[in-house]
């Protein structure tokens, strides 16, 4: 019996209902367009969010730094 | 007899314009030696995929059944089930970063930020072409300028263009060095890229190297704990590589590691670049928004620069800001030449290492922040 390709992944389209995988389903807009609000306020909030990740992990570095230089300020005094 | 031509009767257009796309792909991996660990793959894999009845993806053959296909079942296991080869391959890479040059100058941590920030403007870009919120993330994420949080990003907000994404995130990863010139030119003069930076880096102890891959991601983790695979994998790498006593370890990670999954990875995501899936309007699209993506990283970074030097009495080179995106160490590299082409004594590398390994962890936590934002706003 003849499998025509593009017959068989129109059936799978209507049998995979519940299946979300992407390597099968066709491109579908399920959720509606993204709004300029909705995209302002991921770039927002998103760039806000990295900003506020880096001030801590730079306030982190900087005691870290701090303190085990001060040990290592320390070992070289002792071995002196 | 008729099996014989079976095939030539079911090929599609669509699927001969993927064989030429494949073979673009082999071509620029191979003579102009642009990602070829992950072009040749993604190029050879593409046609396999886009024969006629292939069975190198899933099939349903008369008489028999389903058959499974290797490289559907490939990505179902290694993609879609929990993105395994790209947090892999995570391991590998925070194996091969130091992170000195960072840690010696925390402020470019800052720079690396300011870079993400091609990101967000895609992101509204295609909102405005119209695309959904989880697409126009996944398409904004291109701009992480890094294959596997560009994979994992859109494959869990379960974006319709993965292989689109894919392809447009290795390409311009490899084009760094021709994308970037560009962009810094048009927001740069020759004085400001002239601008020399004396490199004094503060002492870093093994201690502080060990401790800050834990604390990056406990960090990251408690701010977007969707982040904590990605950061976390990152980091493991990287903890291996700094803690001294694992050396086989971290060269297994560096080299066998990264090179295994890297050879899966590519032809895995080939499962995702069948035609019907591909050939599309929007797939141009994709690709004209992901290089807006590193366009505007690029510029991102550089105004940063420029901003910081309106309030510092101590002026930076404003291309060190550029060097913040994730493409380590091409950027660096691009930043060190262009310095020395405006000043032929000016050496910027270690201070865009330093900014474009701060990238690398931007990037990360960009993928991080939009999972935790983009579910909820569904």
């Amino acid at each position: 019996m003849k499998i025509n390709y593009n017959e068989f992944i129109q059936a799978a389209y209507a049998q995979s209902e519940n299946t979300e995988s992407t390597t099968s389903t066709p491109p579908e807009d399920t959720s509606g367009k993204a709004s300029p609000k909705d995209t302002f306020t991921v770039m927002g909030k998103g760039l806000l969010a990295i900003f506020i990740v880096m001030g801590i992990l730079y306030v982190a570095i900087k005691l870290l730094n701090k303190f085990t230089s001060g040990k290592k300020k320390k070992a070289g005094e002792d071995k002196q | 007899m008729d099996f014989l031509w079976e095939s030539f009767t079911e090929l599609t257009w669509q699927q001969v314009a993927m064989w030429l796309i494949g073979a673009l792909l082999i071509f620029l991996a191979i003579k102009k030696e642009m990602e070829p660990a992950l072009l040749l793959p993604m190029g050879f894999g593409a046609i396999l995929v886009n024969l006629p009845s292939s069975g190198a993806i899933n099939q349903e053959v008369a008489g028999i059944g389903a058959v499974a296909g290797i490289i559907d079942w490939l990505f179902e296991i290694g993609i879609e089930a929990s993105e395994a080869l790209p947090l892999l391959l995570f391991i590998g890479i925070g194996a091969m970063i130091d992170f000195g040059p960072l840690l010696s100058n925390p402020k470019l941590l800052f720079f690396g930020g300011a870079a993400q920030f091609g990101i967000f403007l895609t992101i509204v870009l295609a909102g405005l072409f119209g695309f959904d919120l989880k697409d126009a993330a996944s398409i904004g994420i291109i701009g992480a300028a890094d294959g596997p949080t560009s994979l994992l990003v859109s494959q869990v907000l379960k974006s319709n263009y993965i292989g689109a994404i894919a392809v447009a995130a290795y390409s311009y990863m490899a084009l760094v060095p021709i994308i970037q010139p560009v962009a810094i030119k048009l927001v740069t003069t020759k004085k400001e890229r002239a601008i020399k930076m004396e490199y004094k880096p503060e002492s870093v102890s093994k201690l502080t190297k060990i401790l800050f891959p834990i604390i990056v991601t406990i960090i990251a983790g408690m701010i977007a704990p969707s982040s904590i695979s990605l950061v976390g994998f990152l980091m493991f790498g990287n903890l291996i590589r700094e803690c001294g006593v694992l050396d086989n370890l971290s060269e297994t990670a560096q080299k066998v590691l990264a090179n295994l999954v890297t050879l899966l990875l590519g032809i895995t995501i080939a499962a995702s670049m069948k035609a019907e899936n591909f050939i599309q309007w929007n797939t141009i699209l994709i690709m004209l928004l992901g290089l807006m993506a590193f366009i505007f990283d690029t510029i991102g970074g550089v105004v940063f620069a420029k901003v910081i030097n309106l309030f510092s009495k101590k002026k930076m080179n404003p291309m060190i800001g550029a060097a913040g995106i994730s493409a380590f160490p091409m950027s660096a590299r691009v930043i060190q030449k262009m310095g020395l082409e405006a000043d032929p004594s000016n050496h910027l590398l270690m201070h865009a290492v330093g900014a474009n390994v701060s990238g690398q962890v931007a990037s990360v936590i960009a993928g991080g922040v939009i999972l935790q934002l983009i579910p909820a706003m569904l």
